[in-house]
């Protein structure tokens, strides 16, 4: 008789069960440490508000022919210590500023030049600080030394905005032009990221062709490219869609940092 | 002695299709996907099927520091330790390129056989033509060689000045890396 142990089979399919327990446990084991989801695209959407320009002049005017009829005085007026200065724009008698009470800070109100605010009358503007009046006194204002703070730290460059007589024309045709032909753009121009760690902060000019359109819109070798329509740059895929949709654009607005100097450029199309 | 070691080589050959059969691929694909991410390279929308030996992913949409690249109708992978091969149908490149190549690749194939352990190669055919190209790990060298299509021929010969024109009327590419 014959044991069926001694099986030469019984040997084999033995070791091959062997094998495959041991396959088994190692590809467990691989499970375990290898992750159990993939990665998807996640695209940030970018806020994309219509750009469109605003002439402060206008809202100023506006604003003081509003006044004695929308503006409420109060009974009590408060310190003028209880106030807290956020924000400034323009200089002497032509801006407005940014102010709200200490009790209240998030509730901010947007005060022009010759408005009030708990009745206070914004006289002037001051580099860093604004002038109120009341009754007959001056009183000054200055700048929430917090935001000051913070502007410090962050750097924020100087903010030039474009005048209405910088604004600058660009025929269609150009644009479409560049928009069939992107090997032209390389060939104007030459572009690079700007990171910040892992953060794109905008894209420097790093060649331009003095006899390119492009050198006649008042780009300049060493400007970064941070914001254009509105969309600030922190991607590829932002300065794409931006590309994608320059057929149907009929005003470019594009904020280069310049010497630390935001400056912003104004392109009509037409 | 011979025969012995041939009985070892049919365990081992065992051994190896049952860690394969075993081996969760999706996982290993997942792990794949982040290892590309640090290259701003990310694989989305896709359906995985794990079938055994190989690995189906189908409408895999590519894109490339989060512009959308190119779009794959469908991916084999197949890994047999000694025969490893991706092939891919249906490649539409993104709009963007569309001013440098045809948009459309109809099939694309990389392989890679331990009987050749220092190259890869890759063939592709569509719009643009016929490719092949062939890395070497070692000598870290790219080596191209197109034939184009007429399309190519008529619409693209800017894209052409890339390569070097050989007596056969072949384009070639080289590049190290």
């Amino acid at each position: 008789m014959i044991k069926l142990s001694n099986s030469y089979m019984i040997r084999v399919i033995t070791r091959l069960l062997v094998l495959l327990v041991i396959a088994k446990s190692i590809s467990l084991a691989l499970w375990w440490f290898l992750p159990s989801d993939g990665i998807e695209l996640q695209i940030k959407d970018n806020y994309k508000p219509r750009y469109q320009r605003v002439d402060f002049k206008n809202m100023v005017n506006n604003i003081v022919i509003e006044k004695s009829v929308v503006i409420e005085k109060p009974t009590v007026a408060p310190a003028i210590d209880n106030m807290i200065l956020k924000a400034l724009y323009g200089v002497g008698s032509k801006g407005f500023a940014i102010v709200a009470m200490k009790a209240s800070p998030k509730k901010t109100s947007i005060i022009s030049v010759g408005e009030d605010f708990s009745g206070y009358a914004l006289k002037t503007i001051l580099g860093n600080g604004v002038v109120f009046t009341k009754e007959g006194k001056e009183h000054v204002l200055f700048m929430n030394m917090i935001e000051k703070k913070i502007m410090e730290q962050i750097k924020k460059p100087v903010y030039i905005p474009a005048k209405a007589e910088d604004k600058k024309t660009v025929s269609k045709k150009d644009i479409q032009s560049y928009a069939k032909n992107p090997k032209q753009i390389w060939k104007d121009i030459a572009i690079d990221e700007v990171k910040v760690g892992n953060e794109i902060k905008g894209f420097k000019v790093n060649r331009i062709n003095k006899k390119s359109k492009m050198y006649a819109l008042g780009l300049k070798v060493g400007d970064i490219i941070v914001e254009v329509n509105n969309v600030r740059l922190k991607s590829y895929k932002d300065a794409l869609d931006v590309y994608k949709d320059i057929n149907n654009l009929s005003t470019v607005q594009i904020i280069v940092l310049r010497n630390n100097t935001e400056v912003e450029l104004v392109y009509e199309i037409n | 002695m011979v025969n012995r070691f041939f009985i070892f080589f049919l365990y081992f050959i065992f051994f190896i299709s049952a860690l394969m059969y075993f081996t969760q691929k999706t996982s290993i694909y997942y792990f794949l996907e982040k290892e590309l991410k640090p290259y701003a390279v990310i694989i989305s929308d896709e359906e995985i099927l794990d079938s055994g030996f190989t690995l189906k992913i189908e409408h895999a949409n590519i894109s490339l520091k989060q512009i959308q690249t190119a779009s794959i109708s469908e991916v084999n992978v197949k890994l047999f330790a000694f025969y490893n091969a991706i092939d891919f149908k249906d490649i539409v490149l993104s709009s963007v390129v569309k001013s440098f190549i045809p948009l459309h690749i109809g099939m694309a194939k990389v392989t890679y056989s331990i009987f050749a352990p220092l190259n890869v190669n890759a063939v592709a055919v569509g719009g643009l033509g016929e490719v092949y190209a062939q890395i070497n790990v070692l000598d870290r060298t790219v080596h191209v060689k197109l034939i184009p299509s007429k399309l190519m021929l008529k619409n693209y010969r800017s894209t052409l000045h890339n390569f070097v024109k050989n007596k056969s009327g072949e384009y070639e590419y080289d590049k190290t890396f």
